[in-house]
């Protein structure tokens, strides 16, 4: 067996696990993400850059990721965790409202991001449905940026043929940007 | 027409057919081809030719649709299949799906197969430890099972002959109970690893922590460069296929070889229905294929046939070639055919956390895993209140650490600056278990599938034995961590079903007395001497090993017997 891909798969699952709160009955009705429409797709293409924005490296919106983070619910996402995301995607307007007093996408930036912090911080004063869809977007874009081609030749550097093994390195060596020390 | 008809049968004649091409059908072709046999290797799936068809071998993780993960419908669709851990995207297209080929589970069960040329010898996790003398008596001391009809010394020169071919990593440990065998230097242990050897070296001085032996080229050989295959690259994606040859898999290796000999005629897509029986000449004559695509059936000559089908397939077959002298099936005179199934306990595991020598971590990838621990209860006496033992897979990491909570521009220069987080350590239990008569395969009475094989039904389970020996498990390590100065230590039992170990045995087992097993000391059937199974069916016990570098050595050992008994027009 190769142990250490299942221990990671381990993490995985919990991690998962984590991000779906007891509350589906009340999303059961809610459409898969396939059935998004523009302005809901476009509301997480907000969430998204938000999210990771571009700074002077490129942000969500360069990089694809709000594709990303959809193509993975519809494809890779059980129903009722779909669901469950879009049910919160429905309350983030209503949340913006009460927060800022306008939509999410009527928010300037810097309104957009306190509303995700205290997404981020302070669940409980959500929805379980709003909670669950902040965790789960920030997750898959974060899976998405840290899975791009960017960023795994330009920031934390993968290597596909590593041809060494130090079992003895130290770590005041580790360059995580130089493609002979990136991630395994 | 007589003409033709000759002809034709001459031209389906060989002097050995091998069915199944991968662990240890792969090493049959090679065997045979080099003494200069006309060999026939069947196969029930598709070819896969080293390096052509490894579709993924060299992707970058972008490049895959989705980040390594199977879709939901592909899982939904597969929960057997998507029980085992190389089933992801960069290797799912290498695994049987559920409802291709179908079984019947009396008990559950997680058959995790690999149809294709070069079979799971594509996906092995390449652990490879020769047995010990201790293995081979067991069942004779431990009044289980019957009596091994070998020994150690009959298997050890074997051993040797498939290591240099194979290529095997490992240190000479100097161990009774894992005797060394022909390695290229080991793949070191790191520094927790190394660690624990020194803990348990003081606290348990008979338990041995060593570098796990693996079948991948740390040095290579002539002989492997010979074969096409250079030194191993630790990309540790194996299951994808190796564009190196790095690691040992039929595909790289045996069948490649044999093809080169002129001697090999290679057949996907055949299912073989039975193995044909001579009632006069008393011998097997041949076998009947059934073409997977056009369904189209065809027979087979030649004097003599080896059985390489996988473990539960080769006693699917064998149950299924039933003939007036055989209606229980080929060979099966005592009536065990397909009885004393058994499998390794994977289903324990310790994880804990280790907060020192935090000023190293390992740079590169291991492809080895890291270090093993053999067997150490009840090798030399009994000492538990349980049979038998386990060995253990022990590994150290460390991994880059993603911030929990956080957003925007600071959140994207901690995900590019990552921490590095703890060493994490886990041991991974290897049991033995005991063969039973109650754990066993047949065929099913009414179901077919789609190339008229009867479905296999499979009755395998866990006993007391398991029971008792995995909550030893748990105490020892649980121990041994804690005197390790490990923390947080989690014993995690998975539950999981017998089959996910994919280290199932049996059924057709070899043995002293044909009243009792299958199969003589040279692997032949009792009853039918010119037919040879030297698959995971004809283990007797199972010991703790992984087993595969045993069914090459048994393989190779009963070539040479059946070339020498073909001289002699014995078979």
């Amino acid at each position: 067996m190769n142990r250490r891909l299942a221990l990671k798969h381990v993490a995985l699952l919990a991690g998962a696990a984590a991000v779906l709160p007891g509350c589906l009955p009340q999303a059961e009705r809610e459409p898969a993400v396939t059935a998004l429409s523009a302005a809901q797709r476009q509301l997480v293409a907000e969430v998204c850059e938000t999210l990771l924005p571009r700074t002077t490296t490129p942000g969500a919106h360069d990089l694809g990721l709000p594709h990303y983070v959809l193509k993975m619910l519809a494809d890779c996402t059980p129903l009722p965790e779909q669901q469950l995301f879009v049910a919160g995607l429905g309350q983030m307007d209503a949340a913006a409202q009460r927060q800022h007093g306008r939509s999410f996408g009527a928010s300037s930036l810097a309104q957009r991001a306190t509303l995700l912090q205290h997404l981020d911080q302070q669940p409980a004063d959500f929805s379980n449905e709003l909670a669950g869809f902040y965790r789960t977007t920030r997750q898959l874009t974060i899976d998405g940026y840290t899975n791009s081609k960017y960023f795994m030749t330009k920031q934390v550097v993968y290597e596909l043929v590593p041809g060494r093994y130090n079992g003895h390195y130290p770590v005041s060596k580790v360059d995580l940007a130089n493609p002979r020390h990136g991630q395994s | 027409m007589a003409n033709l008809n000759i002809d034709s049968v001459k031209a389906r004649t060989f002097d050995a057919i091998v069915i199944g091409s991968g662990m240890s059908g792969g090493w049959a072709a090679k065997e045979f081809t080099d003494k200069g046999l006309k060999t026939l290797v069947v196969e029930r799936g598709r070819q896969v030719e080293h390096n052509k068809d490894y579709p993924t071998t060299n992707l970058n993780p972008w490049e895959f649709a989705h980040n390594g993960k199977v879709p939901q419908a592909m899982q939904e669709a597969n929960p057997i299949a998507s029980r085992c851990y190389v089933f992801k995207e960069d290797a799912m297209h290498f695994v049987v799906k559920d409802q291709e080929h179908p079984y019947v589970q009396e008990k559950p069960f997680d058959w995790i197969r690999g149809y294709q040329v070069g079979g799971k010898s594509l996906l092995w996790a390449r652990q490879t430890q020769r047995w010990s003398k201790y293995d081979f008596e067991g069942p004779a001391r431990d009044g289980f099972a019957v009596d091994w009809p070998i020994r150690y010394d009959d298997l050890a020169p074997w051993y040797s002959h498939v290591e240099k071919f194979a290529g095997i990593s490992g240190n000479r440990d100097g161990l009774a109970e894992l005797p060394d065998g022909e390695f290229m230097p080991g793949f070191p242990l790191n520094a927790v690893e190394e660690h624990f050897r020194q803990r348990v070296q003081k606290s348990h001085p008979d338990r041995h922590v060593i570098s796990a032996r693996c079948a991948h080229l740390s040095q290579p050989q002539p002989i492997h460069y010979e074969q096409g295959r250079v030194q191993c690259q630790n990309r540790t994606l194996c299951q994808r296929g190796c564009p190196f040859g790095g690691y040992f898999s039929s595909n790289s290796s045996t069948l490649p070889w044999a093809m080169k000999s002129g001697h090999l005629t290679l057949k996907p897509d055949l299912v073989v229905q039975t193995i044909l029986y001579d009632e006069q000449k008393g011998r097997a004559t041949g076998i009947r294929v059934v073409d997977t695509h056009t369904k189209a059936t065809v027979e087979y000559y030649a004097p003599v046939i080896f059985v390489n089908a996988g473990a539960l397939n080769t006693n699917l077959l064998l149950l299924n070639s039933t003939s007036h002298r055989f209606p229980n099936g080929l060979g099966n005179d005592s009536g065990v055919l397909g009885q004393y199934v058994a499998f390794h306990n994977y289903s324990a595991r310790v994880f804990a956390e280790y907060d020192g020598l935090p000023d190293l971590t390992t740079d590169g990838r291991n492809p080895a895993g890291g270090g093993y621990l053999p067997r150490f209860r009840n090798v030399r006496k009994q000492e538990t209140d349980f049979l038998r033992g386990y060995a253990t897979s022990f590994g150290a990491s460390r991994d880059l650490v993603q911030p929990a909570h956080g957003l925007g521009a600071s959140l994207k220069q901690q995900l590019e600056r990552p921490a590095l987080g703890p060493w994490r350590v886990h041991a991974g239990m290897m049991g033995e278990t005991i063969p039973k008569a109650t754990n066993y395969v047949r065929l099913d009475s009414t179901r077919k599938d789609a190339w008229d094989m009867p479905l296999l039904s499979i009755s395998v389970d866990y006993d007391d034995n398991d029971a008792k020996m995995k909550q030893d498990f748990f105490e020892q390590f649980t121990d041994m961590f804690t005197q390790a100065g490990f923390t947080n230590i989690r014993p995690q039992d998975s539950h999981q079903a017998p089959g996910l170990d994919i280290h199932e045995m049996g059924g057709v087992r070899m043995g002293r007395d044909a009243k009792t097993s299958l199969l003589n000391r040279w692997n032949q059937l009792h009853a039918c001497p010119n037919v040879y199974v030297t698959d995971s069916a004809c283990m007797t016990s199972t010991s703790t090993q992984n087993p595969s570098l045993t069914y090459m050595a048994l393989t190779a050992r009963a070539v040479d017997h059946a070339v020498r008994e073909l001289k002699k027009q014995n078979l």
